[in-house]
């Protein structure tokens, strides 16, 4: 039985740690509740940052933060993991093993409602960059003109798009969806009159390859649901120790994205060479992405009470929005605005 | 150079097809020019070469695990049959349960590229598990018999006997497995990863890079037909012995035959174990990982959403609604599916010529992830039943064809010879002789085909139609309504088992009648 097993661990590391290794590892991963931050007395902490997309520039303030050393000034050792298409953050964050992660409001009062214990810390996007684009030569500019029209949108979206077009004063079966995934191929090649997207992608992508497009914010028509917001485990906040080290991270996290939004470039060039490196990211492509992404960020509000802040009258309007798709949330049980305050006590930069 | 000119001549045609298309079709942008396109990969080449690197080793080590294991628990099915009945229905559970259901435990048990790792080995075990089990079980029942006279032990058969019988077989299945251990990596990146092809290939296509999306899924069938193709040439040098042996048997005749009452009582036993067995494995699962119930269901939570909540009933509804659209996506996809790879398998194994022109072509066809082409499957054959066959027929084209043209192949040379030295063609031969030799063949296609054909339709219906079963799973996980993934995720499951069971019921009394030389058990 030893020979056996001591063959395995041999090819094992052979391979670097195939799967069985793999097994008895997550095994132990996942028996230390909170290993993320269990070395903590002493040193550093080592703590796990999950993204919600590919490492491209939406995150330039965290990439910022952690190329500063803004993290492992405030105690952290953070490593930062991308996401993709079928990501699961809120798995991740509830069970430990990322200590924060990003994801959109909506998602997160969904997953409470299944029982998840998680609440949201702080948004990034002040104003969702949802947005419905359309070609140039055939613009759509408000909800209304999409009556009678095919909207591309990712099957995920299609409750959210009823309920704004029902918000809007627009019969949302006077509307066709089409099913489509990431890619605006649909759009281009005349499949669909308009894609479900992002302002900040695939308008600017779009026409770096030559296509024109028209396209209107839905935050613009009563859309009031912040986007990359900061999630953690109720755990985290429970626990004196992880709590403090969350204020931490926030607090770097704000500074980062401070330097991000004051000087885009800089985010800019850390995701194209290093933290989005084998994604081939185009740098002026980034760059007007960084910049489009800057107003969202920033606003009227940000600069009272400093960035990634949960004013009450956002998540009034958050929680009003998501009553209209049918997720009821209060803002007691969804939020924690406590870790900001005490991150910026009373100031609006760090 | 006498296999390389057809296949040059099969890739050839693709590569005009492709240019034609793109001259064709050139305002709609979906098809770039094959120029553009090879300008882009040469300017890429150092991007692609080390996520390729990441990706090849995430595919890898699943292969390897993946395999091992299948053959390992193979061997373990054949020489203690109870063991299969209790675990083959769990062996094809890991096969076809939705990978939206099962990526949120993986990523949180498993540290690390583990998660990649596992989804390329889950990818390869219940092909290759097949694969081996069919060929350790496709031994001559008079060339066991003979060993078994002459004193031998058990073990003895396997080795002597089974194993270099199951060679072929298990080839057959390792050259299947090795573009899915890519393909399932490469899914693997999807759950998020900060390098590899998937990762390359999300970024490109959600910019609109289509000569860069067109550059990276040639890269991935590149590298996925070179994984083939040195399967191929493995298999070709330690099997010289396929399709060359004279190894006719008599017939099973003795096997014991138990009453139908008997059996039926077995079957009820087996079944209510292997239950047993899932349960009590669920929650140790479960219960091991300590994993959060808000997205790890208990049988428990399933049976209630499903039969016992306030409105069970209406996830009846919903969950009946969806499988029944599903259903029909898949039997017409299979149909299709399988009747071309039939047609092709025996055209292929007639005429030497076209199978080195059209393997490589179908090898192509079947590495290149569907994610890449579903905007242009869509476009061409609309987001109708005709889109979703194309998706399910080319998920079951693949393993069909191989499979088939194996077992077409392991007729002895000299029966086929009778024939044709009579005067018969070479088709007669395929007619007359080595259909016999390849039903067990085309049932064992079946049966990784049917359960493939249901998880090609549900990824059609995420990718193209947004109705069924792989719709409401996907708007479940990005909905967190985990109740209604795992409900449907174990529908999935149940009816995959219950094709399954139902293809072994088929097989049984059709084998006997038509290909008697195999013994069965």
């Amino acid at each position: 039985m030893t020979s056996r097993r001591d063959f395995l661990s041999v090819t094992a590391k052979l391979l670097g740690g195939g799967a069985l290794m793999a097994v008895s590892g997550g095994a132990l991963a996942a028996c230390g509740d909170d290993d993320d931050a269990k070395s903590a007395s002493g040193g550093v902490s080592p703590v796990t940052f999950q993204l919600g997309w590919l490492a491209n520039v939406e995150n330039m303030g965290i990439y910022v933060a952690d190329d500063g050393g803004y993290y492992t000034k405030e105690g952290l050792k953070t490593t930062v993991v991308p996401g993709g298409p079928s990501v699961s953050v809120g798995p991740l964050v509830a069970s430990g093993k990322a200590f924060v992660g990003l994801d959109s409001v909506d998602t997160i009062a969904r997953a409470r409602k299944e029982g998840a214990p998680l609440k949201i810390v702080g948004a990034t996007l002040q104003k969702n960059p949802s947005a419905v684009v359309s070609l140039a030569k055939s613009p759509i500019r408000t909800p209304q003109d999409l009556v009678g029209k095919r909207l591309g949108v990712q099957q995920s979206g299609t409750e959210i798009y009823n309920a704004f077009f029902k918000a809007n004063g627009v019969d949302p079966k006077s509307v066709t969806y089409v099913p489509v995934q990431f890619d605006p191929a649909p759009l281009v090649n005349g499949e669909v009159d308009a894609f479900a997207s992002f302002l900040t992608s695939q308008p600017i992508q779009l026409k770096r390859q030559g296509v024109d497009t028209e396209a209107f914010l839905l935050a613009d028509f009563g859309y009031g649901l912040w986007a990359d917001a900061f999630v953690v485990s109720e755990a985290t906040l429970a626990d004196k120790e992880q709590r403090a080290r969350l204020v931490n991270l926030m607090r770097a996290s704000v500074k980062g994205w401070q330097d991000a939004v004051a000087d885009p470039a800089k985010g800019v060039k850390l995701a194209v060479e290093k933290y989005g490196k084998s994604l081939q990211l185009n740098a002026d492509e980034q760059l007007l992405t960084a910049q489009s992404f800057v107003p969202l960020i920033q606003t009227p509000e940000t600069k009272t009470n400093g960035l990634l802040t949960m004013s009450k009258a956002g998540i009034d309007a958050n929680i009003a929005t998501m009553a209209a798709v049918g997720i009821t949330a209060t803002a007691d049980e969804l939020f924690d605005t406590t870790i900001l305050a005490d991150v910026f006590a009373g100031k609006p930069t760090v | 150079m006498k296999r390389v000119v057809p296949a040059v001549v099969g890739l050839g045609l693709v590569v005009g097809v492709w240019f034609a298309l793109a001259a064709f079709l050139t305002d709609l942008r979906v098809i770039p020019s094959p120029v553009d396109v090879v300008g882009q990969l040469w300017d890429d080449r150092s991007a692609h070469l080390s996520n390729t690197a990441v990706t090849l080793r995430e595919a890898m080590v699943g292969y390897l695990w993946g395999n091992l294991a299948a053959i390992l628990l193979a061997v373990l099915f054949v020489r203690v049959p109870a063991v299969e009945r209790v675990l083959l229905r769990l062996a094809i559970a890991s096969y076809c349960v939705p990978l939206v259901a099962i990526a949120p435990i993986l990523v949180v048990v498993l540290p690390g590229d583990a998660p990649k790792e596992a989804l390329a080995a889950l990818s390869v075990f219940f092909t290759t598990l097949v694969a081996t089990v069919v060929g350790l079980r496709s031994s001559d029942a008079t060339a066991v018999n003979l060993v078994h006279a002459y004193g031998g032990s058990a073990w003895q058969t396997l080795w002597i006997v089974r194993i270099r019988a199951a060679l072929p077989s298990l080839f057959a299945g390792l050259r299947i497995a090795a573009p899915a251990a890519l393909l399932g990596a490469i899914i693997g990146e999807y759950l998020g990863a900060s390098r590899g092809l998937g990762v390359a290939l999300v970024q490109a296509q959600s910019s609109f890079e289509v000569d860069r999306t067109w550059g990276i899924a040639l890269v991935i069938s590149a590298v996925a037909s070179l994984l083939y193709a040195v399967t191929a040439l493995v298999a070709r040098l330690a099997t010289p012995w396929a399709g060359r042996l004279l190894d006719v048997g008599v017939g099973d005749g003795a096997a014991p035959r138990s009453s139908r009452l008997l059996r039926a009582l077995e079957t009820t036993g087996f079944l209510v174990l292997t239950v047993a067995v899932t349960i009590a494995g669920w929650y140790a699962l479960l219960r091991l990982f300590d994993l959060n119930g808000y997205f790890a269901k208990t049988p428990a939570d399933v049976w209630a959403y499903v039969f016992s909540d306030s409105e069970a009933a209406a996830h009846r509804d919903e969950l009946f609604a969806a499988l029944k659209v599903t259903m029909v996506d898949a039997a017409v996809g299979y149909l299709v599916g399988t009747v071309v790879a039939v047609l092709m398998a025996i055209v292929v194994v007639t005429v030497r010529a076209v199978e080195q022109t059209m393997m490589p072509v179908a090898i192509v066809l079947r590495s290149v992830p569907l994610v890449a082409m579903a905007p242009l499957i869509a476009l061409v054959f609309g987001r109708g039943l005709l889109g979703v066959t194309v998706i399910v027929a080319l998920v079951v084209f693949f393993p069909t064809l191989v499979n088939l043209s194996v077992g077409l192949r392991a007729a002895p040379a000299p029966a086929c010879e009778v024939v044709t030295s009579m005067g018969g063609s070479p088709f007669h031969a395929v007619t007359k002789v080595r259909i016999q030799y390849a039903l067990p063949a085309l049932f064992a296609s079946a049966r990784i085909a049917v359960p493939a054909a249901i998880g090609g339709a549900t990824l059609a219906e995420w990718l193209a139609t947004g109705k069924g079963l792989g719709s409401l799973l996907v708007v479940a996980y990005s909905g967190s309504r985990f109740g209604t993934l795992w409900a449907g995720a174990v529908l999935v499951v149940v009816v995959s088992v219950a094709l399954y069971a139902l293809i072994g019921a088929v097989e049984r009394p059709v084998l006997r009648r038509y290909s008697p030389q195999y013994s069965t058990r």
